[in-house]
């Protein structure tokens, strides 16, 4: 009994801990979470960063990956950090246009193709999935070379406009506005990696057998019974025209609810109280609501999935109402996207924009910054 | 920490095992690095709650050496009365205070009288609380009575309450059940591999049938517009089996991992829903609160002997508070209170119970069905839904609209069967008889395998009992 048993765990235990190092690890091993968390490790060059579609690895069934992963954009870019983990550009500091954002911004392309456009040197602030902190930390915990910037470019995904999300913002100003002490103290160990559940997500989620039974469930799942993930929808086959077929987030505004018109109104009003802040300090607040990829792409949504529509319009109309400045970045790229349908301007098995699409972002960003 | 969490089974066990068997040799240094490794496991949600816990065992343990030396009967009284009155205060503010603020601002409200009980919005349950309280209060009502002598050192006693198999959710034991084996306890490989049976029995209860059940009794309890009858029973039934198989399986795991240190758990479920009556429901249900509640508040209060009325009275009394132990809500109070009543009915009326008229299986079935009932307030989070629910139940939606809830689906469907059928018909663990070969080696390896795939490919769910 105890030999079959013990030897089953004890085998799972060491094969985990000995595969470990050779798989993904979360970012920002030393904080985690809250108004501390960082981006990524401070002053990492030179990591090659492939893609993996994060829409893929939800599916984790090769077989319905194939097709779409055919016409991805798999080009291998380089990844630095500065000293305070956020993404290192071409620009030098100090910079006078910070983007703030979630992992829209996070990426390697845009802050450096908005200061080719408007000739002016970029920082990016943005935190993946954080898109409220990194305004936040700009407002309260901005390094140095960040803090000489007139205009700052917010954005924001779709689908990721959520009450919650801006009512997080309170508590992050409390938080970075800490002098220190005891509370501080307490603070930076609740939120570091050496809190107990930050260590317990960090153990579970980078567990090797935690990744291979997820995947090996999920392709028993789709051999024996053709289920996979409801998290994805996989979207219309053999496209005419060189059109490449797409994988969708089932998540994604267009096939879930907005947020209800009350929701809109008080994240409108956290956004004009950030402008009216920023202003104080003489900057200048761009808002831009990058679109999901069911906006941009709802054509080949799979039949039987609808499309339930945007309320890009409505927060705008807020926003303008409370005399926020705004970057209409949905148009423009559903423009594009319709207009040259053989090129896509996001990844086929990610729910993120590619090259193509941050420049076209970048480009409508700085034609905005540049007419201000 | 989670018993069926990653940390716990390829970090947590695997080092307290082999510190325990592999380097410590002596009792007390073992009952030492389980104090340690236990306040480790119940500071892992925040460690701020050890501290509670440290001022709580302490403050019991100091009392009850004082209790034990003092002879003088107003003394002691005296000190019984401390201990008690710390006890359930700390318990009552943490666990009932807003409650009960909550409660009596809305009376205010309602008599249009200008008071108002301020609500502590960040007041936090330290998890467990209810359970070793109860240990504790235990230890000193057990000196007191000159049952129990006091624990030899703190170690002990810090031991005691602190063991982590039965911290967070019971069962609740008594010092006297662990006094001897905190000074002496057997360690075999017969008992570490029964404790592994029990253990891999537990999670594969919890993560195979408790979990699978529990959508449906979400999807039902948290819809806010009339359902199916279909739906109703499906829902209710499968809220049935979850807290069962849920709560079972922590018991069994606490049972199997105290076997693995070489402590002897108490049996804490027998088979309830295969009950004859509501009387032996709390028999088989939870049978270490229950116990506790019959000896420390159903006999102070009189038991039986002060004639039947009085005897109704504290069967419904001590049932009201079991259910308020169970947490701050009027629903809790509710689902005792009926739990009460029945018991008393079944005691008034006796042989001539309608109950007792039935076959046993006709006892079992209506018995369960008193049981359901009463689950739907408990699981409900206020009386407008445990009534729309029974309502549902009975196929009464007024005017209202019906959504059907799709509860009907081939899995749920079929570890519901599962979960109904075992839990009515089939002996439980402690009734079958463990043959350590092969084939169960085979079997519990194998069902450890699962159990940790379903582990990793699922988020973690707490076990229900948490709450309370």
């Amino acid at each position: 009994m105890l030999v079959v048993a013990g030897s089953v765990w004890l085998s799972l235990v060491v094969f985990d801990n000995v595969a470990r190092p050779w798989q993904r690890q979360p970012k920002s091993f030393w904080v985690f979470k809250g108004a501390n968390a960082l981006n990524q490790v401070p002053g990492l060059r030179h990591e090659p960063w492939p893609l993996e579609g994060n829409l893929a690895r939800k599916l984790a069934v090769q077989q319905l990956r194939r097709p779409y992963e055919a016409g991805e954009d798999t080009t291998r870019r380089w990844l630095t950090t500065d000293a305070y983990g956020y993404r290192l550009g071409t620009s030098s500091a100090p910079y006078e246009v910070v983007l703030c954002g979630d992992s829209f911004f996070d990426n390697d392309v845009i802050a450096d193709s908005v200061a080719r456009y408007t000739g002016r040197s970029t920082g990016n602030m943005a935190i993946d999935g954080r898109g409220p902190l990194s305004m936040s930390r700009f407002l309260y915990a901005a390094p140095p070379e960040y803090r000489a910037a007139k205009i700052v470019v917010w954005g924001k995904e779709e689908g990721a406009i959520t009450r919650s999300e801006f009512e997080s913002m309170a508590n992050q100003a409390v938080e970075l506005n800490l002098k220190a002490g005891p509370k501080k103290w307490k603070q930076n160990w609740e939120q570091s990696m050496l809190w107990p559940s930050s260590m317990d997500i960090y153990f579970t989620e980078s567990s090797t057998l935690k990744m291979l039974a997820t995947s090996a469930a999920n392709e028993a799942s789709w051999r024996l019974f053709g289920k996979h993930t409801d998290e994805v929808v996989l979207g219309k086959q053999n496209l005419p025209n060189g059109e490449l077929p797409m994988i969708f987030l089932r998540d994604d505004t267009g096939l879930n609810k907005a947020p209800m018109p009350q929701d809109l109104i008080f994240i409108a009003d956290k956004i004009a109280a950030v402008d009216k802040q920023l202003r104080q300090r003489g900057i200048t607040l761009f808002f831009t609501l990058i679109p999901d990829k069911t906006t941009v792409y709802r054509e080949r949504l799979p039949d039987g999935i609808h499309f339930r529509g945007v309320f890009v319009d409505e927060l705008t109309g807020l926003l303008k109402m409370r005399g926020v400045r705004t970057i209409n970045l949905s148009a423009g790229i559903r423009q594009a996207a319709l207009a040259n349908k053989t090129l896509p301007l996001y990844y086929t098995t990610d729910t993120h924009w590619n090259k193509a699409g941050q420049t076209l972002g970048a480009r409508i960003i700085a034609d905005s910054v540049n007419r201000r | 920490m989670l018993f069926n969490s990653y940390i716990f089974i390829f970090i947590f066990l695997p080092i307290l095992l082999l510190v325990y068997y592999g380097i410590l040799r002596t009792i007390k240094a073992r009952n030492a690095w389980l104090t340690v490794m236990s306040y480790i496991f119940y500071g892992w949600w925040n460690p701020i709650f050890c501290l509670l816990m440290i001022a709580s065992t302490s403050s019991d343990y100091v009392i009850g050496k004082k209790l034990h030396n003092t002879e003088s009967e107003s003394g002691r009284k005296f000190l019984i009365t401390i201990t008690i009155v710390i006890n359930l205060a700390v318990l009552g503010f943490f666990k009932y205070y807003n409650f009960f603020a909550v409660s009596l601002n809305a009376t205010f409200a309602w008599l249009h009288m200008p008071v108002y009980a301020p609500v502590i919005a960040s007041l936090v349950l330290p998890i467990g609380i209810s359970f070793y309280t109860f240990e504790s209060l235990s230890y000193t009502i057990d000196i007191y009575r000159r049952e129990v002598k006091p624990a030899n050192n703190i170690i002990d006693f810090f031991c005691f309450i602190s063991l982590f198999p039965h911290l967070i959710a019971g069962p609740i034991m008594r010092y006297v059940d662990l006094d001897r084996q905190l000074k002496d306890r057997t360690h075999s490989t017969g008992k570490v591999a029964v404790g592994v049976v029990f253990f891999v029995t537990g999670l594969l209860k919890k993560l195979v049938i408790a979990d699978s059940v529990a959508p449906m009794a979400d999807a039902l309890f948290n819809a806010h517009t009339h359902a199916t009858v279909v739906d109703a029973w499906l829902g209710t039934l499968a809220y049935t089996m979850q807290i069962y198989f849920d709560f079972s399986a922590y018991s069994d795991m606490a049972v199997g991992l105290g076997l693995m240190i070489g402590f002897e758990i108490i049996q804490n479920f027998n088979s309830p829903y295969q009950s004859v009556s509501v009387q032996d429901f709390w028999r088989r249900w939870h049978i270490s609160l229950s116990s506790w509640l019959r000896d420390y508040l159903y006999l102070p209060l009189g038991g039986n002997r002060k004639g039947k009325y009085r005897t109704y009275i504290n069967l419904i009394l001590v049932m009201l508070l079991g259910g308020l132990w169970h947490g701050a809500a009027w629903t809790f109070v509710i689902w005792g209170l009926y739990h009460g009543v029945l018991q008393a009915i079944e005691r008034a009326l006796g042989p001539r119970h309608p109950l007792k008229q039935l076959p046993v299986w006709g006892q079992r079935l209506a018995t369960f069905l008193l049981v359901v009932v009463g689950w739907v307030f408990f699981r409900a989070t206020d009386f407008g839904i445990a009534f729309r629910i029974l309502g549902n139940m009975l196929g009464y939606t007024g005017h209202k609209a019906v959504t059907p809830l799709h509860l009907a689906y081939p899995s749920g469907l079929f570890f519901l069967a599962f979960a109904i059928v075992v839990s009515m018909t089939y002996p439980n663990l402690w009734k079958q008889p463990v043959r350590l070969g092969w084939r169960t080696a085979l079997f519990y390896g194998g069902g450890l395998m699962l159990a940790i795939v379903l582990m990793m490919t699922r988020q973690n769910s707490p076990f229900l009992y948490f709450q309370f």
